[in-house]
């Protein structure tokens, strides 16, 4: 029997609720396993949880939190040393990413309106 | 009657022995890799014939493991006090020839003799390092001349400049005498500098680590933040000390050497107008801010490669010395974070020691957001920022660019923070926060309530930006001084500059401040 609280319309109603059945595999929720009591910090996130692989060689990186607002190469381009491949907003400030070094972009990995982390692979390079 | 032609005879040969360092093939050597002695550092780094050497025939006074038969010239650490633009400057240079220019209790007495002769003569000192690191055959006796060591150079911390040059090994304990001077140089692929070498951190934790990777010039510029700058090679890094040193005062009782104009110039630079982009999420390249305002282009950036985000050098206005701290929206957004907070907070330090006014740029939209920013201690190292303007003394003019938001407007020298004179641009934003983040919190029922909330919240925002974005609320509750056209900012910062220069600002009486570490 379980007891519940309900509002409708501003007024609250007490209801007691019998579980006569439970699907397979919806088992009232268990409380998450306690912790072991420890005194230490909790650890440090690691790699960013977003979806992002880890920066291969080639991959140009973003520098920052922020979110894509234009993408200003296409793939298979060739480019030279400091050209814009990518402008990034974050802090009211847009951010330009340039090519570290001459190449073609193989692959771009992101397209505008992304929210990209610091680190994230942002496209290839080669 | 004259001098026993004997006793000469005796002289030359001490003086040849000396200056044979540790033998031809080693100094021959050491030209094939494209570097100087540690006598031939010294006798480029000072004026012709200036040079005056002390403790030139001292011996090392070891007699463990067979070396009361060895000799060691000047115990492998040539000392001296020589001109250097006109200035007297205390100097040593080790000298990795004789005996792998290891410390020992000679050779760590003769280096603190000359910094307790550079603290009362009130002159820098320069130390070229390049040592094996400790005299093992001395065992404590070299330990504690690394103390000694240590010692003088904070007791001499905020006297008289001290400039380390790493020019070749600087290992385990070494590394900690360059640690407490102001500035520190490394010779790019000649030099290491490190606590624990790959071997050590290998054996002591099971690590894979090269030196490559912290022991570099270009690790300690970029990575650990260690460095202050990198010189290509020996001759480059005396005249970096050179340019270094013509920027600061012989000691803290005196000014920098200043140079005014005889007549201030107050004609207008247009290409100030020109510099500002019209979309404010454009960046703007602070560095070209800087070399339109200062003489000749000429700014000597301090740790270039370090925590881009903040800019931070030496540079004359009109003659004038000062020290720069200017935000760079094109790293980071220019944005403060812990990095640059300490890069900055270290550096008006300096200047305020050495009695430079400083110049601050501000173009930062705030603190770093991110959860490793606030882990790492954002406020404790943030705080460094404000502490420091706070407690600097010096002549402090301010001069808003474009951004200027909340905590990190104050952590740039705002007038709350003690600045002397604040100027801005018209383009100048100084708000508590930026109206998407404002508009939201103010306005947050009435967007919810209205017909179209996108359009409500938009016509909110630019009300808000006309209202705050801009120079005139500040303005109006009299928190600066002048709103000023960018062409006019050479000649109002150079007017700032001599109006502020007497400045006399007394503090209470304390052993010192807690700056948060």
């Amino acid at each position: 029997m379980k007891k519940l609280r309900i509002t409708v319309d501003n007024k609250t109603y007490e209801v007691e609720v019998e579980v006569i059945s439970q699907e397979e595999g919806q088992s009232a929720p268990r409380p998450a396993p306690r912790r072991a009591a420890s005194v230490s910090a909790p650890a440090a996130p690691a790699a960013p949880a977003s979806s992002a692989a880890p920066a291969a060689a080639g991959d140009v990186v973003s520098p920052l939190s922020a979110v894509v607002v234009s993408v200003d190469v296409q793939p298979g381009q060739a480019v030279n040393e400091g050209d814009k491949l990518i402008t990034l907003e974050a802090m009211k400030m847009n951010t330009f990413v340039n090519a570290p070094a001459a190449g073609t972009v193989t692959a771009i990995h992101v397209s505008a309106g992304n929210a990209v982390e610091e680190g994230q692979p942002l496209l290839a390079l080669e | 009657m004259a001098i026993a032609p004997e006793l000469l005879e005796e002289l030359n040969k001490r003086r040849a022995a000396a200056e044979a360092a540790g033998g031809k093939a080693k100094i021959e050597k050491r030209h094939a890799n494209g570097l100087m002695t540690a006598r031939e550092r010294l006798e480029a780094f000072f004026e012709k014939g200036t040079f005056q050497e002390f403790g030139k025939y001292a011996q090392h006074s070891c007699h463990n493991f067979g070396m009361e038969t060895k000799s060691m010239p000047y115990d492998g650490v040539v000392c001296g006090v020589g001109y250097v633009e006109g200035r007297p400057v205390a100097a040593y240079s080790q000298d990795f020839t004789v005996g792998g220019g290891a410390l020992g209790r000679i050779h760590a007495k003769k280096i603190v003799d000359l910094m307790d002769y550079a603290h009362e003569m009130g002159v820098p000192v320069v130390a070229i390092n390049d040592s094996g690191g400790a005299r093992i055959q001395e065992g404590v006796d070299s330990l504690s001349g690394y103390g000694q060591v240590f010692f003088k150079n904070v007791f001499l911390s905020g006297v008289v400049p001290q400039v380390a040059i790493i020019a070749g090994q600087c290992a385990g304990g070494a590394a900690y005498s360059p640690a407490l001077t102001d500035f520190l140089i490394m010779t790019r692929g000649a030099s290491n500098m490190f606590i624990c070498g790959p071997g050590v951190i290998k054996a002591a934790t099971g690590e894979s680590a090269t030196l490559e990777q912290f022991a570099t010039a270009e690790a300690h510029a970029s990575v650990s933040g260690n460095i202050h700058l990198i010189a290509e090679d020996d001759q480059h890094a005396l005249e970096l000390t050179t340019k270094l040193l013509s920027y600061l005062p012989s000691n803290n009782l005196g000014d920098p050497p200043h140079d005014p104009t005889p007549e201030i110039d107050l004609s207008d630079v247009p290409a100030f107008n020109e510099l500002v982009p019209a979309d404010p999420k454009a960046p703007m390249d602070v560095h070209e801010v800087i070399d339109n305002l200062v003489d000749d282009a000429d700014f000597f950036e301090i740790m270039p490669d370090f925590a881009k985000n903040i800019v931070v050098g030496y540079a004359r206005i009109q003659g004038i010395v000062v020290g720069i701290i200017a935000n760079q929206p094109t790293v980071k957004a220019g944005t403060l974070d812990i990095d640059s907070s300490d890069k900055g907070a270290r550096f008006i330090r300096t200047c305020n020691i050495y009695n430079i006014p400083l110049v601050t740029l501000v173009d930062v939209p705030g603190f770093m957001p991110g959860l490793a920013q606030e882990r790492g201690g954002i406020i404790r190292h943030g705080a460094k920022m404000l502490f420091s303007y706070a407690s600097a003394t010096v002549p402090k003019i301010t001069l808003i660019l474009r951004k200027a938001y909340g905590g990190a407007y104050l952590a740039m020298c705002s007038a709350d923070m003690g600045a002397d004179m604040v100027f801005a641009w018209p383009t100048a934003e100084i708000a508590v926060m930026g109206a998407e983040g404002a508009v939201g919190v103010l306005y947050r029922k009435e967007i919810k309530e209205a017909d179209d909330p996108k359009a409500k919240e938009a016509e909110l925002r630019s009300e808000y930006r006309k209202k705050f974005a801009s120079p005139y609320q500040a303005a109006e509750n009299a928190m600066i001084t002048d709103v000023i056209e960018p062409k006019q900012t050479r000649a109002v910062i150079s007017l700032a500059l001599r109006n502020t220069v007497s400045k006399r600002d007394t503090r209470p009486p304390k052993k010192h401040g807690n700056i948060p570490l």
